[in-house]
């Protein structure tokens, strides 16, 4: 079986806040390319998705039979600041549990997320909620973001995917 | 086979390509990677996720360590100048690995998207030993014949 659509959308939300990004709640750039960590000081980006919400959407089958069980998918699309800029892509790889743990109803899932931006990646990895807001941590970055620290916040859905906002440290 | 080189220390890693942050202090590992073991999940029909065994070797030959990846693979892979429409039809694959390197000194664990011949750029998250709390980068430097030289920038946040 495969994750519901609330699952999927879930993690497209994710991205979706990282592109809506780059809004800036406390510093200079309203674009992900002018932030970074390697700018002194805690910087906060808000980023949306942007596209299809699933078109991305990938299930992962573990097994050789047409139509097996998946236990992970893949999701990627654009990102987008707050101006509607394109400021990136993001790439989301999730782990599903296999029933879902009271009182949640949905199927929770371990995910990492890959945000590619002009300047360098952010890395963040944690559990995927059902409520938003739902916060992981930033892990690593490349270039700007190098060794970037952090959280990643779903604060909302969109006509358009998930709204996230960045929180770099 | 030739290892791209083992660990010069660089003051202050300036040849860094690209804007960001510089890693003062920080040290410089060549490897070469040469993949001895694949295993697919599941381990037959068609796979989507690999666990990879390698063998890591510096310039001249000298074992350094070991590698270890899982990928895990979509049917096909984003580009920013995609049109979401399209985005659905499906072109090649997205493939995200999480890649540990056993080196003597420690481990260092890297992950992020892995591109077509297995080129790739992605973040260093954490190490062991003497990599303890290590932040940097791996990239793909060159590849032939399957093998890859890589390069990790690694210095302690």
């Amino acid at each position: 079986m495969w994750p519901s659509a609330d699952v999927s959308l879930r993690a497209t939300a994710w991205l979706a806040v990282l592109a809506l990004g780059l809004c800036v709640i406390g510093c200079g750039g309203g674009s992900a390319s002018k932030a970074g960590v390697g700018r002194s000081g805690e910087q906060t980006l808000k980023l949306f998705e942007y596209g299809d919400c699933c078109g991305g959407f990938q299930p992962v089958p573990f097994g050789g039979a047409p139509g097996a069980p998946g236990i992970a998918y893949l999701q990627d699309n654009g990102l987008i600041d707050a101006n509607g800029k394109k400021v990136g892509r993001f790439y989301t790889s999730c782990t599903l549990e296999p029933v879902p743990v009271a009182p949640r109803t949905n199927p929770g899932s371990l995910c990492a997320y890959y945000f590619i931006l002009r300047d360098g990646q952010i890395v963040a990895e944690g559990a995927a909620s059902d409520q938003i807001p739902w916060t992981v941590p930033i892990i690593g970055g490349t270039g700007a973001y190098l060794g970037a620290r952090g959280s990643i916040t779903t604060v909302g859905i969109t006509r358009i995917g998930y709204s996230l906002v960045v929180h770099l440290r | 086979m030739a290892l791209l080189g083992a660990a010069l220390l660089l003051a202050a890693c300036g040849s860094d390509s690209g804007a960001g942050r510089t890693l003062a202090g920080g040290q410089t590992i060549g490897l070469h990677v040469r993949q001895v073991g694949v295993t697919t999940i599941p381990h037959r029909g068609p796979a989507n996720a690999w666990v990879i065994g390698s063998t890591l070797t510096d310039a001249r030959g000298a074992r350094m360590g070991v590698g270890h990846a899982y990928c895990v693979a979509s049917a096909r892979r984003l580009h920013p100048s995609d049109d979401p429409v399209d985005l659905a039809k499906g072109h090649t694959p997205l493939r995200i690995c999480i890649e540990s390197f056993e080196l003597r000194d420690g481990e260092i664990t890297a992950q992020g998207e892995v591109l077509l011949g297995g080129t790739r750029t992605m973040p260093v998250v954490g190490g062991t030993g003497a990599y303890l709390g290590a932040i940097g980068e791996l990239r793909t430097v060159a590849t032939r014949r399957g093998d890859q030289e890589i390069v990790i920038r690694v210095a302690k946040r």
